[in-house]
């Protein structure tokens, strides 16, 4: 068999779900309310009495982006307010289990497991094609159907091409294909649905390995009747392991003499760096802010690990295509009913009107959750898994990273631009809050620029954003920021957030041009991730991280030498920018790091 | 008690609110001098000049004007009103002599 890059991992275990605490969730709700309250204050006092009358070109933008920033605050609040798992029972194994037979026969309960590929090495497939298979499940009479949805067409047609067929046959699966590509991944389950017959269905993408007891730990939930469908953590087992820094600085410099080595080792052996280099673990967004929104809920689907009821899917595609059907059909009648002409068109048009189970769209999974949650005549529920069920392959270069992100960037902002979900009827006030977070968070390049160029300016103006960085400054500053630390620490506790914290600011240019992009109207491009090692130049990811770091450390020294000199008008503003610009220069970093990192291997 | 556990979670959350807004409010009366470093500067009978001439008024309202402006931070603030505080003592003591 292939050996692969991540081979080296397939021991490593997943993590366990934070166990829900009633006492943790009342401190964290404590604290939130005393942080909001904290902020409301820091922000009023900010606007009334701190803006610097000489320089409100710069205090206002500043200003702003702090608002805009602690509606983020408020909004995460309320996404962390409380856990509210759903009650795990034994597998399903008649469909009267899970649905009104209205009239029809009992029989045990169909369940399909759906792989999607479209370009990715045949043997990679295999992989997740045999952990489907290893699958348990505690009722033989219950048929579980493993498919090959391939999107690119490998059936052996192509001599250029791996043959996709041939090794779905060889695992004795099922193998479907279509001729188009419409609708791309969304369509290419609407073909799979097509041909297929589960009451149940798993969704799965090419690198998602099944564990085990994914269908008998997660097919009981279907016994609510409401619920539309499961998702369960991706879990990236691959993401890079932590380095000793006396390693990294060793191999960087080429050094083996013992001599240097040994002081390095002693020095620097103990702190550890490099780990998930990209930042592509994803616990902080499973195991809090989705399996949080169970709450509301508002969890949504994330395509590759989830569970889903064909009836609900189904209901909402044939109600999607009925109205589609009348309101082309007012169209045509109010043009010209009577033509020859129109008639024929009439029927084209009604013949080209199609079943779409998943919305057609970059961002699919989210947009057919939006609508299955508007859903007024069925009210569906959804449910985030807190186990983990299944382990995916995480992107392995900068380059593939942030075209994964701008491809989810630019799905979010584009359903904001065209259907934005606050404005949906159907949706609940609280299902309405948790999308717009979702598509806030999106917004965040915009203040985290601010955030990052206001030092700089200070620097080379040495005029400040607030009237001085004084007592008042630090009195209502930071019992804010100290509140939300701890609110945070609370409502993520046992994760770590460094990383994501990181990305959360670095990532700003590449949100930002996605933000650009879509308020252009550019149509939202499929691309499929890379799961292997590209060798893309990554230098236009960092251009401007490497530009605001250079314009930092230079304002800094401009600044000592003024204060050496005697000349610097506000020391205390210059020591506030530092430190500020300090930890916007780290986690700037990261993505540099991330740019230049070639693996331990390597 | 079984009875009245309902209201638990609201009697917390009022409580939470009143928590919050009593900080707020505390937080914005809180003054340098209540960290004990410094003296009530204003109102220390001991340290302030008796009779402050004419031309040190005007020389403490422009420390004030620069503080709000932000020509001054608090810590030039302090050392600029400890000088003048200084200087005033040591002219009141001159005069007593």
């Amino acid at each position: 068999m292939k050996q692969f890059y991540f081979s080296k991992f397939d021991n490593r275990k997943p993590y366990k779900a934070i166990p829900d605490n009633k006492y943790r969730t009342l401190l964290f709700q404590f604290f939130g309310i005393v942080t909001i309250a904290l902020g409301f204050s820091y922000i009023c006092w900010r606007w009334s009495h701190s803006l610097n009358p000489d320089a409100l070109w710069f205090a206002i933008p500043l200003v702003t982006a702090e608002t805009l920033s602690y509606l983020s605050t408020i909004l995460i609040v309320i996404n962390f307010w409380s856990y509210k798992d759903a009650k795990k029972s034994a597998p399903v194994h008649y469909l009267s289990e899970i649905e009104d037979l209205q009239e029809r026969t009992d029989r045990p309960v169909r369940i399909d497991v759906f792989i999607a590929t479209y370009n990715e090495d045949v043997e990679l497939v295999r992989l997740s094609i045999i952990d489907a298979k290893k699958m348990n499940y505690p009722y033989a009479d219950v048929p579980i159907k493993i498919y090959v949805l391939d999107d690119g067409r490998r059936d052996g047609r192509d001599p250029n091409k791996q043959n996709m067929k041939e090794v779905a046959e060889q695992e004795g699966v099922g193998y479907l294909i279509r001729e188009h590509n419409e609708g791309y991944k969304a369509g290419n389950l609407k073909n799979g649905l097509q041909h297929t017959n589960g009451d149940i269905f798993v969704i799965l993408d090419a690198d998602t390995r099944p564990l085990p007891d994914f269908l008998v730990n997660t097919s009981g939930y279907f016994r609510n009747r409401k619920l539309a469908w499961i998702q369960t953590p991706q879990w990236f087992y691959d993401t890079t392991e932590a380095e000793s820094l006396s390693n990294v600085i060793k191999s960087k410099l080429k050094v083996s003499n013992k001599f240097i080595t040994k002081p390095l080792d002693v020095l620097f052996g103990k702190i550890e760096v490099n780990e998930d280099i990209f930042g592509n673990d994803p616990r902080l967004f499973y195991d809090v802010i989705l399996r949080k929104r169970n709450y509301y809920n508002a969890a949504f689907c994330c395509g590759a690990g989830s569970f889903h009821r064909r009836e609900a899917v189904m209901s909402l595609a044939l109600k999607d295509f009925a109205e589609g059907l009348k309101k082309r059909h007012r169209e045509l009648v109010h043009e010209d009913a009577g033509s020859t002409g129109a008639i024929q068109q009439k029927k084209e048009l009604l013949s080209h009107q199609q079943i779409i189970p998943f919305k057609f769209h970059a961002s699919e999974d989210i947009y057919t959750s939006i609508m299955l949650h508007a859903d007024k005549d069925n009210r569906w529920e959804s449910l985030q898994h807190p186990d983990i069920e299944c382990k995916m392959l995480s992107t392995q270069d900068l380059d593939s990273w942030i075209k994964q992100h701008q491809r989810y960037a630019e799905g979010s902002l584009d359903i904001a631009f065209k259907d934005n979900p606050v404005f949906k009827k159907g949706l609940t006030f609280w299902q309405k809050v948790c999308y717009f977070n979702t598509i806030w968070s999106y917004f965040a390049p915009l203040w985290i620029l601010v955030f990052l160029l206001s030092p700089i300016v200070f620097f080379f103006t040495l005029q400040l954003p607030v009237q001085a960085y004084s007592f008042e400054f630090f009195k209502y500053f930071l019992p804010f920021q100290i509140m939300n630390t701890i609110t945070i620490t609370l409502g993520a506790w046992g994760i770590a957030t460094k990383r994501g914290d990181q990305y959360y600011i670095s990532s700003f240019w590449f949100m930002l041009l996605s933000l650009i992009s879509v308020v252009r109207g550019k149509k939202v491009q499929f691309n499929v991730t890379p799961k292997d090692k590209a060798n893309a130049k990554n230098t236009q990811h960092i251009m401007p991280h490497i530009i605001i770091i250079a314009l930092s450390l230079t304002g800094i020294t401009y600044n000592v030498i003024l204060l050496l000199l005697g000349y610097h008008p506000t020391p205390s503003g210059f020591a506030a920018n530092t430190f500020w610009t300090i930890f916007n220069i780290i986690d700037l970093s990261v993505m540099i790091r991330a740019a230049k990192w070639k693996g331990s291997d390597e | 008690m079984k009875d009245y556990k309902f209201l638990l979670k609201p009697t917390f959350f009022i409580f939470n609110l009143l928590f919050a807004t009593w900080l707020v409010l505390k937080i914005e009366k809180v003054s340098p001098s209540d960290f004990g470093r410094y003296e009530k500067m204003f109102e220390s009978g001991e340290i302030r000049p008796e009779n402050v001439p004419q031309y040190d008024k005007y020389y403490l309202k422009k420390l004030a004007d620069d503080y709000k402006s932000g020509i001054l931070d608090s810590a030039m603030f302090d050392l600029q009103l400890e000088k003048f505080i200084d200087a005033a003592r040591k002219k009141a003591v001159t005069a007593g002599k």
